[in-house]
């Protein structure tokens, strides 16, 4: 329903939408109406979403954008939206974050599908290998920088990434694809069939992905294959209701290694396994759309995911959640609210391995709730100056009661100037692991001991959720229809930031069995840190058939805490690119032939001693007939390896590196 | 370096070369195109110079069929116009968007055998007696047409029209 939101709130921005007369492609007027029938619409979006118009800084990866796009992972579609940090930390994972503090388990921003929240409340973060779709399937990734706090709730701190799936009447007829390559390989299959008031699809996507470079070692144990299979339905009720069904399941087995800690040399020890995951979920939405622009929508749904065989931990997640909102709009002023509950039953298991050492949730099953409610008002001030004020309540067994209420305007200085701002409030509440988790750390050599440190670390029920407060400006311009560019800058000012400080009793000297220094930390409360930058994004349409795509950001942060910190404390300043700079081009030669190209830039990250790297990838597309396309893909194509990210804190796994790879991909449809 | 000049190069060699144009129309643009095509397969059966063509209720077509303005078809000029349902006397052709269900009988009710050419892309529109339905197959637009009303209404339809729709009624 997050998305219903989104749309909604897309929709309502662009509500007096009889402005100006829009272009149209001359050519059409002149084509025969035979020539028509055969035509494809590009989206069957029922409003027109001016993006233009949003007060947030609002980032859309387009259907044509995925269309030239160099992937079929979802996580690295998001490498040329501006503000966003993607690496690839191992052939299965990455680390993705928004506006800072990246890490496996990236926690401060929120990530959707079709309206149901992917953010795991165990490790506070995103199994990005388990997010999966049939590109092709795909509508749009909308990414959202910043709060958004007041409609999208907790956790959306630094940013919203809402991945939008196609209408069943969308993806009609047979598709199949094949793609092999030196570093993966799948295939996928979907059909889509309707009556008159039903449209449906069913697919199915197998994959495997090749291992990646261990620095100074070889092959990486990290291979890994998948199998998914879902269908949705489309009804349409009546022409403003529709009803929707759909699920998808998968089955994964992945090569994992994770480190455990012994108090002898070499104190770390890596453990390699096969891990499998396996996900289900069912979501059923009903909504009501009116011309009059009042709407509502109803959505359910129940995930259900778990995790066996890793060496570790292992842990069973069920979700189910019930949502509802409306819109009202009337003169002068758009009314938004909405409710919702949310159910999280979580089971983490501890492995064999772990009995040696302490490594658990504690206690391992816990059911918890989250009911929440917001709403949200547009004025019209004048007819080109908007405010928006609305704040979400949400209420954590854990947490208790957290409100995050946001201010915005939008001015439209003239048809082609806009200029946005927003002051807004937002929360992340603490994850299973930070509340319930005991974790054996190891820290080679403690400062001032020539030991090595072994740390006992709790988690701590006594947390309380992290908090942001956020400014944020920005600016759109388009100087004519072929040429656009957007600019925001945003400070953030973060409390309550959790971390782990150095208890104040001197950790216990061991001379036994190896001489080490043990001793217990509890995660607390106790950093604050800010964060500014400044991201650009501007695209340049030359000639229909040719785009150009650019963005940059740029971003410090800084992290202070009394004491000092061992455990994601302030040395995560240094965790965060500062340059992140992406060019790409899309050329249409001719009807039949396709060439994409991009280079991108990430400056070093320093806390793990990464490098600065470019990358450059190539796509040559070639449409054969009208059924049948050919691709040839080519990603790091003047680079051997490069490592992304270094190796995070929880969960350690060896330093990996992203290898040069090549793809020939074939796509049928009919 | 070396990497990074050739791959500017590459990016670069990408924005020189001819152009073609390719048509990858939104569904908007379709439709607008589809009721230009209409416009000029139908005969009304009174002479004159001009064809006004009428938007009635809420469409975000609207924004586009201006482009209709000053553009002819069988020797008439189109003159695009939003009006209110009420005020429909002096239509030739109408596009119906959305309307209250009451509002858009009455309107059908109003225009039955009049020489005027009603298009929607509201369901059902060609059962409540309009003339023109457009309707989206998968992602191609279809259209239907109620060949009754249209006979009712004095209006001729080219055979290639009604060969090319999906359901004649």
């Amino acid at each position: 329903m997050n998305i219903l939101i989104g749309l909604i709130l897309l929709a309502i921005v662009t509500f007096p939408a009889f402005a100006t007369g829009r272009e149209i492609n001359p050519e059409l007027l002149r084509m025969e109406l035979e020539e028509l029938l055969n035509l494809e619409v590009t989206s069957a979006a029922k409003h027109p979403q001016k993006l233009s118009e949003v007060a947030a800084a609002v980032f859309v990866i387009s259907e044509e954008s995925l269309r030239h796009s160099f992937t079929d992972f979802i996580p690295e579609l998001l490498r040329d939206v501006p503000g966003v940090h993607v690496a690839r930390t191992t052939a299965s994972d990455w680390a993705i974050s928004i506006r800072g503090f990246n890490d496996r388990f990236a926690n401060k921003l929120l990530v959707l599908m079709d309206g149901r929240s992917l953010y795991t409340p165990l490790f506070s973060g995103v199994h990005w290998e388990r997010q999966d779709a049939i590109i092709e399937d795909l509508d749009r990734i909308e990414v959202i920088r910043g709060p958004g706090g007041s409609l999208w709730g907790a956790n959306a701190v630094n940013g919203i990434i809402n991945i939008i799936t196609k209408s069943a009447w969308d993806t009609q007829g047979f598709f199949a694809n094949l793609k092999v390559g030196n570093e993966e390989s799948l295939a996928a299959l979907r059909y889509g069939g309707h009556g008159e008031n039903v449209a449906y699809r069913v697919y199915l996507k197998a994959r495997e992905v090749d291992s990646s470079a261990e620095i100074h070692n070889g092959q990486a144990h990290d291979d890994w294959r998948m199998l998914q299979g879902g269908f949705r339905f489309d009804w349409k009720l009546s022409p403003e209701r529709n009803l929707r069904f759909s699920g998808d399941a998968y089955t994964q087995t992945a090569g994992v290694v994770q480190s455990y800690y012994i108090p002898i040399p070499p104190y770390e020890i890596f453990f390699a396994d096969d891990g499998y995951g396996f996900g289900a979920n069912f979501l059923l939405k009903l909504e009501e759309k009116k011309a009059s622009g009042h709407s509502w929508c109803l959505q359910a749904y129940y995930d259900t995911s778990s995790a066996t065989g890793y060496p570790l931990l292992n842990w069973d997640l069920d979700v189910y959640d019930i949502e509802f909102q409306q819109v009202i709009p009337k003169k002068n002023l758009i009314w938004t609210w909405g409710l919702g509950y949310r159910l999280y039953d979580t089971y983490v298991k501890k492995s064999v391995y772990a009995n040696f050492s302490p490594y658990a949730f504690v206690p391992a099953k816990t059911k918890s709730y989250i009911l929440n409610a917001f709403g949200q008002a547009e004025i019209d001030l004048t007819s080109s100056l908007k405010l928006i004020l609305g704040s979400k309540f949400e209420y954590h067994e854990e947490t208790g009661l957290n409100f995050q209420p946001t201010g915005r305007f939008l001015w439209k200085v003239d048809e082609n100037k806009t200029i946005w701002g927003a002051i807004s409030r937002a929360v992340r509440t603490p994850s299973r692991g930070e509340l319930d988790a005991v974790i054996n750390i190891y820290i080679p050599r403690l400062e001032g001991s020539p030991y090595p440190l072994f740390l006992e670390l709790h988690g701590n029920d006594d947390l309380d959720p992290e908090t942001l407060l956020a400014l944020e400006l920005g600016y759109r311009q388009s100087l004519n229809a072929r040429f656009q560019y957007d600019v925001t800058v945003f400070f953030n000012v973060y409390d309550d930031l959790i971390t782990v400080p150095l208890p104040e009793k001197p950790p216990v000297f061991h001379p036994k069995p190896w001489p080490h220094l043990h001793t217990y930390a509890k995660a607390q409360n106790s950093m604050d840190g800010e964060t500014y930058g400044f991201e650009l994004s501007a695209f340049y349409r030359p000639t229909s058939p040719l785009f150009f795509q650019l963005s940059y950001s740029y971003l410090k942060m800084f992290l202070h805490a009394p004491q000092k910190t061992i455990w994601f404390g302030e040395d995560q300043e240094d965790v965060w690119p500062r340059h992140i700079f992406s060019l790409r081009s899309c050329y249409e030669i001719g009807k039949k032939l396709h060439l994409d190209a991009r280079v991108r830039y990430v400056s070093k990250v320093p806390l793990y001693d990464i490098p600065s790297y470019w990358a450059t990838d190539i796509k040559l597309s070639w449409k054969a007939n009208e059924n049948l396309s050919l691709s040839f893909i080519g990603q790091n194509i003047f680079d051997p390896r490069h490592p992304e990210f270094g190796q995070y804190y929880a969960l350690r796994t060896p330093l990996r590196e992203v290898e040069r790879s090549f793809f020939l991909k074939i796509t049928w449809q009919k | 370096m070396r990497s990074i000049l050739l791959a500017l190069f590459l990016v670069l060699a990408l924005a020189t070369g001819h152009t073609f144009s390719k048509v990858n129309p939104s569904l908007e643009e379709l439709k607008v195109a589809f009721v230009y095509n209409f416009l000029k397969f139908v005969s009304w059966p009174s002479q004159g110079t001009t064809l006004r063509f009428c938007i009635v209720g809420e469409t975000p077509l609207v924004d586009y069929l201006e482009v209709f303005s000053g553009k002819s078809v069988s020797n008439k000029v189109i003159m695009v116009t939003k009006t209110d349902p009420k005020d429909t006397k002096d239509c030739q052709a109408i596009f119906i968007g959305k309307l209250a269900p009451l509002q858009k009988e009455k309107l059908l009710k109003t225009l039955k055998g009049k020489a005027v050419l009603t298009i929607s892309d509201q369901k059902s529109f060609t059962k409540e007696g309009g003339i023109i339905e457009l309707f989206l197959e998968g992602k191609k637009l279809r259209f239907k047409v109620n060949y009754t009303a249209a006979k009712e209404a004095g209006l001729k339809i080219s055979s290639r029209l009604l060969r090319l729709a999906k359901e004649v009624i």
